[in-house]
């Protein structure tokens, strides 16, 4: 036991060799697989409410990693590229809201690690850098954040951790919370959900409110990144999904889970971007592939069973949005966080195009207190 | 209290079957002893008065108890299921970006009350379903009283939306009153379907509310 002990205290020197990464696995990745084979495994829908690779998976694999890192890239996909490519800009006009003293930077999902590292830069510049701690569902997708992340960086590689774990899961939440404070006691917190992550969650504003319940102090904030509109019509459903269609790596992207998890010969053509006006908070975006061969087809999971996937049934393979004003709002209101700052970049569409853009918000926990009035069912 | 008033319904019950019982024994025996053909009929015609008290008294009694028990099962049964759907839709959380004062509809208990006093269930074998009532009952009087109170509250001065919103959560959340109250109203229907599941019982069970 005692062996033991000193192999985990020798990481720290392993890590000077800039090969190496520690990673913490924080549950049984089985368990994903039989998630995603039941996804799958969901019965006929025309419609693109039934068979589904659930958020998180698309790129949980190399395969997907590669073709993600490839789609932010690709110069047909702008609303990633002028994404990444604004965020320090936009990050700026923020930093200055921040808590003062030294900084740990907790990155929920960090994407390609761009934005971690403007991040990173702007904490590391005015020596306020704490602990990075990136968590992922996908290990290849930590180790192609971190390399990103850090470059140019002095950030001691002993304190960096990343974490292998799927946050959507409120048991999950707890733990990386109780491991977030035993790191860094009752120091600040930056946590943060960029490149609109959250859209892709069916429950987004549950999976907000979970998190700033679970992991949100008074002393922590919150760095949340969402892709908004100001129309909210039909026509600009239809523009929002054809962002996404125009874009061929984007497509390669999505279709790669597929291709990980099926044994399904994929043809472009049958891959479909569905835009649809959600209530009055958002635009909603499915990315479809389609069974348009006019026969029934099997589709071979990884755990080697068939499922039927009849023809003009469909795979829902990303669920993304766009906010309107007014359903951010609301979904903070019901997440209880209070906007701290927030900055609000312009889209790169045509002036007789819908406008669309993103926003980028520093959230702090609701002050949580209890009106004084006398309550019948307390 | 003197001695007679002491003593249950079951004694008395007993006491007149056993004197019935033994006047019949009596007639029977005297059918045996009569000599003469003509003093046959009067044990006879005795003893077969006997009999129809014995059975006549006792059934009649029994078949009215019945009755009165199914009126009062079908009374809850029909109570059950407006409650059912009060619990399900009638008690919608508030609308959290616009929250208003709201009068609450309240549960029903007057099914209970007749059931408890009407003495039906107060034979033995209805100690589980009698107990459950009385718990239910509290709960829902408890309830309703705190409506009320809610009720003064929110209309009567002029309260802010968080306050609104915080008694609104107070009751809907997990393990609050109206959690509490679905979970003894899931019980009341457990019972009724399981040891009273009488035709007529397991009909109205079935109706929407």
């Amino acid at each position: 036991m005692a062996e033991r002990d000193q192999a985990v205290h020798r990481i720290p020197e392993v890590l000077r060799d800039a090969g190496w990464t520690v990673c913490l696995v924080g549950e049984e990745q089985s368990g994903k697989l039989a998630q995603v084979t039941a996804g799958l495994r969901r019965g006929p829908d025309p419609s693109g409410s039934g068979k589904l690779i659930t958020s998180g998976f698309s790129y949980w694999g190399l395969e997907s990693t590669v073709a993600w890192a490839h789609a932010c890239n690709d110069l047909y996909y702008p609303v990633m590229r002028e994404s990444i490519a604004s965020f320090s800009r936009r990050w700026r006009g923020l930093s200055e809201r921040l808590p003062d003293g030294p900084l740990h930077y907790v990155s929920l999902g960090p994407g390609t690690g761009q934005k971690d590292q403007a991040l990173l830069r702007s904490l590391d510049s005015r020596g306020r850098c704490g602990c990075y701690i990136p968590v992922d569902v996908s290990a290849e997708m930590l180790r192609l954040a971190q390399r990103e992340a850090l470059q140019h960086l002095h950030v001691p590689a002993a304190d960096v951790l990343p974490v292998q774990l799927d946050f959507s899961m409120p048991a999950n939440l707890d733990r990386l919370g109780t491991l977030i404070r035993r790191t860094v006691g009752s120091e600040p917190v930056v946590y943060s959900l960029l490149g609109n992550t959250l859209a892709n969650f069916d429950s987004d504003t549950q999976l907000l409110a979970l998190l700033a319940e679970k992991l949100l102090r008074p002393q922590d904030r919150f760095l949340l990144e969402v892709a908004s509109t100001a129309g909210q019509d039909e026509a600009a459903a239809r523009a929002a999904a054809q962002e996404y269609e125009n874009s061929p790596r984007f497509r390669e992207f999505v279709t790669s889970a597929l291709l990980q998890y099926t044994d399904l010969q994929i043809d472009m053509n049958s891959l479909t971007c569905e835009g649809l006006v959600e209530d009055d908070r958002a635009l909603k975006i499915k990315v479809i592939y389609r069974n348009r061969t006019g026969s029934e087809l099997q589709l071979t999971l990884p755990d080697r069973s068939t499922v039927r996937f009849p023809d003009q049934d469909t795979i829902r393979l990303l669920l993304s949005r766009k906010y309107t004003r007014t359903g951010l709002e609301k979904m903070l209101v019901d997440a209880r966080v209070t906007t701290v700052g927030e900055t609000h970049e312009a889209g790169h569409t045509a002036f007789d195009g819908p406008a669309f853009g993103m926003t980028l918000l520093l959230l702090a926990p609701g002050d949580g207190t209890r009106p004084a009035g006398p309550n019948p069912f307390d | 209290m003197g001695l007679l008033g002491r003593l249950s319904r079951q004694f008395f019950a007993a006491a007149t079957i056993a004197c019935l019982l033994a006047a019949l024994g009596i007639c029977v025996w005297w059918l045996t002893v009569a000599r003469g053909r003509d003093d046959h009929f009067e044990p006879a015609a005795s003893g077969l008065a006997l009999v129809a008290a014995i059975t006549g008294v006792y059934a009649e009694r029994r078949a009215a108890a019945r009755e009165r028990r199914a009126q009062a099962l079908y009374a809850l049964a029909d109570e059950l299921v407006k409650n059912t759907e009060l619990l399900g839709t009638g008690f919608a959380p508030l609308d959290r970006f616009a929250p208003r004062a709201r009068v609450y509809p309240r549960l029903m208990q007057s099914a209970t009350d007749a059931a408890l006093v009407s003495g039906v269930f107060s034979e033995p074998g209805h100690g589980e379903l009698v107990a459950l009532l009385h718990r239910w009952r509290d709960a829902v009087h408890d309830f309703n009283r705190r409506l009320d109170l809610t009720e003064l509250r929110t209309y009567v001065s002029r309260v802010p939306p968080e306050e609104l919103l915080a008694i609104d959560e107070a009751m809907h959340r997990p393990g609050g009153q109206l959690d509490g109250l679905r979970r003894l109203r899931s019980s009341v229907e457990e019972l009724l379907r399981g040891r009273y599941a009488e035709p007529g019982v397991a009909v109205r069970l079935q109706q929407p509310g």
